[in-house]
């Protein structure tokens, strides 16, 4: 009897042991590819088009946990605060007029929500999520299901956390279709993580899931957001089961200008990946023909998606602060090239734009350290942050730099405007929010006051003022002036 | 050093003025105009224009290198165009 207990016992705990590792495959195979649909720039443009005359409004929001979701949030009221002229007259919100909002991490969260919900609907992610106790509905979660806790990765149970209490199951197909009031466009939203086999950037976007053959519209937002903000160590990689090769890219429209074109081995291929892989092959190297090589990287990166090897039939999904903490990548793609969609490059060609607002929100942060003042080399937890977020942060500005070279004297004005801790004139205040840990849960004065900070800094800015002025609005003041908030904070008793 | 040279793109015939051009099969965006200067990243590209049943009628392949120093429209690279047979 004792034998045949402990045997179904056995058979249970095996069952329970093949089924977590079987995880979730989270995707749905793609059944067709069409250029019209899913979630693409061109699907959101179509359902409601945009308003504001010949301007391109791109956001980016930075990884750092709440830090980063609250400051984001801050940035955006900013918009909502601002009225500009849209075409035939109509006084607009600027954030009812967003193109896209690339995103990392914990930027993330705020960035699905917005896309979710509007304006309206941050108020429920400040309620819900910002100024609730998250690490801890984390741990009592972890308590109640810790069968699950022991034989699922981590990033599940944080996953289920987000899609229960946070995007309550929505999906990118609610993404599509969610009817906010006075909102009057579908901003394009764009979450980013980073692929572990690549090291790249791993967009959630149609375009891409094409690649795998997947149909992003079926996926729970939920799952993007948690795969974004999957921090190393503290949580295990999100998987996504590559459904590439398929039928749907097997019959994907080879007709003229398509987006798809049959490549020399017999198989279809996204005509902008055979083109940036064009190489001229000697002796055994293949000579990228691009000179610029990181387009030679983006079509072989791209190139693994299609799986022809059947060798990744499984993505691994990292935080996406660890390929670009700053979400720059698409924009940067979107500015310089016309192989991206919606290509910014093409409307200047184009003459459709011809004034840029770029908000780069970087809630980086610079935990105080003693490192300059002893002889001893610091210790395997600190050396093991620095060797994390050192790469991180200098892979951000690079491109942030780059970028801003690039896009010189071709937008006027070009407003590129910076919400960062850096930018803080007094040391004290800086050093204040500099210090805000990287968690789930932040004291609520601190999540106030950069949100307040996050919306003071976009609507102080010297490049947004000009922009809105170019866009026929007015910037208002903001509640509380940065120094206003720096000095609630120095006057706020120690703990 | 610029990333995005400048490009000129005219028919070989001579026609075709203002009419969209395709690069590398991106429908959703035309990039540019045939006989106005535009913008493309370096690299190989495969620059097509359409006809009214949106086949392709006019195309090139050419790889367009790093532009003529002083990256302007009026330095632009030349790429001619060929009626597709």
């Amino acid at each position: 009897m004792i034998k045949a207990s402990l045997a179904c016992l056995g058979a249970l705990l095996a069952l329970l042991m093949i089924t977590s590792c079987a995880g979730p495959a989270r995707t749905t195979e793609l059944a067709s590819i069409n250029e019209s649909s899913g979630y693409r720039y061109k699907t959101l443009e179509d359902k409601a088009p945009k308003k504001l005359d010949k301007a391109v409004v791109v956001l980016t929001f930075s990884g750092g946990g709440t830090r980063a979701a609250a400051l984001a949030d801050g940035a955006l009221h900013a918009l909502a605060d601002t009225e500009v002229r849209a075409q035939g007259g109509a006084r607009l919100p600027l954030s009812s007029q967003v193109d896209l909002i690339s995103s990392v991490s914990g930027g993330s969260v705020t960035a699905a929500y917005f896309g979710l919900g509007g304006i309206a609907g941050l108020k429920k992610l400040e309620e819900n999520f910002l100024d609730s106790n998250v690490t801890s509905k984390l741990v009592w979660r972890a308590i109640f299901n810790p069968l699950s806790f022991v034989f699922y990765p981590r990033i599940d149970l944080f996953d289920s956390f987000l899609d229960d209490e946070v995007f309550h199951h929505n999906t990118y197909q609610d993404l599509i279709e969610a009817e906010v009031p006075g909102r009057e466009r579908r901003p394009y939203i764009v979450l980013n993580a980073t692929d572990m086999a690549s090291g790249s950037v791993f967009s959630f976007n149609q375009d891409q899931f094409d690649l795998i053959c997947a149909d992003l519209a079926k996926l729970k937002v939920a799952d993007a957001v948690a795969s974004s903000a999957a921090f190393p160590f503290a949580l295990t990689a999100l998987t996504l089961r590559n459904r590439a090769p398929c039928d749907a890219q097997r019959n994907a429209p080879q007709v003229d200008i398509s987006g798809w074109t049959t490549a020399k081995d017999g198989w279809p291929e996204p005509t902008r990946i055979v083109a940036d892989r064009d190489v001229d092959p000697i002796d055994g190297v293949n000579y990228p023909a691009a000179d610029n090589i990181a387009r030679f990287r983006r079509g072989t990166v791209a190139l693994t998606y299609l799986n022809r090897d059947q060798k990744k039939n499984f993505i691994q999904l990292l935080d996406g602060g660890v390929a670009d903490n700053l979400g720059l990548t698409l924009p940067f793609t979107s500015l310089t090239s016309l192989n991206e969609s919606p290509s910014f490059l093409s409307w200047l060609n184009m003459g459709k734009a011809d004034k840029l607002l770029l908000v780069v929100v970087n809630a980086r942060s610079q935990a105080e350290n003693d490192f300059g003042q002893r002889s001893r080399p610091p210790g395997l937890k600190d050396t093991a942050i620095a060797t994390i977020s050192t790469p991180i942060d200098a892979t951000s500005f690079q491109l942030l730099s780059k970028l801003d070279r690039l896009i010189n004297k071709r937008f006027d004005p070009k407003a590129v405007v910076l919400v960062d801790f850096d930018l803080i004139t007094d040391a004290a205040c800086r050093a204040h929010f500099h210090n805000i840990g990287t968690w789930w849960t932040l004291k609520n004065d601190d999540v106030h006051d950069l949100i307040a900070l996050g919306n003071a800094m976009v609507l102080q800015s010297p490049n947004y003022q000009e922009f809105v002025r170019a866009v026929g609005g007015a910037t208002p003041r903001p509640e509380r002036s940065v120094a206003q908030i720096c000095a609630g904070i120095a006057a706020r008793p120690v703990p | 050093m610029p990333e995005s040279p400048w490009v000129k793109v005219t028919r070989a015939d001579g026609g075709g003025v203002g009419n969209d051009v395709y690069v590398n099969g991106n429908f959703v965006d035309p990039a540019g105009v045939v006989g106005t200067p535009f913008q493309v990243e370096t690299g190989k590209d495969i620059f097509q224009t359409l006809d009214a049943n949106q086949k392709i009628d006019w195309h090139q392949t050419q790889r367009i290198g790093q532009p003529p120093p002083g990256e302007s429209a009026a330095n632009a690279v030349p790429v001619m165009l060929e009626r597709k047979v």
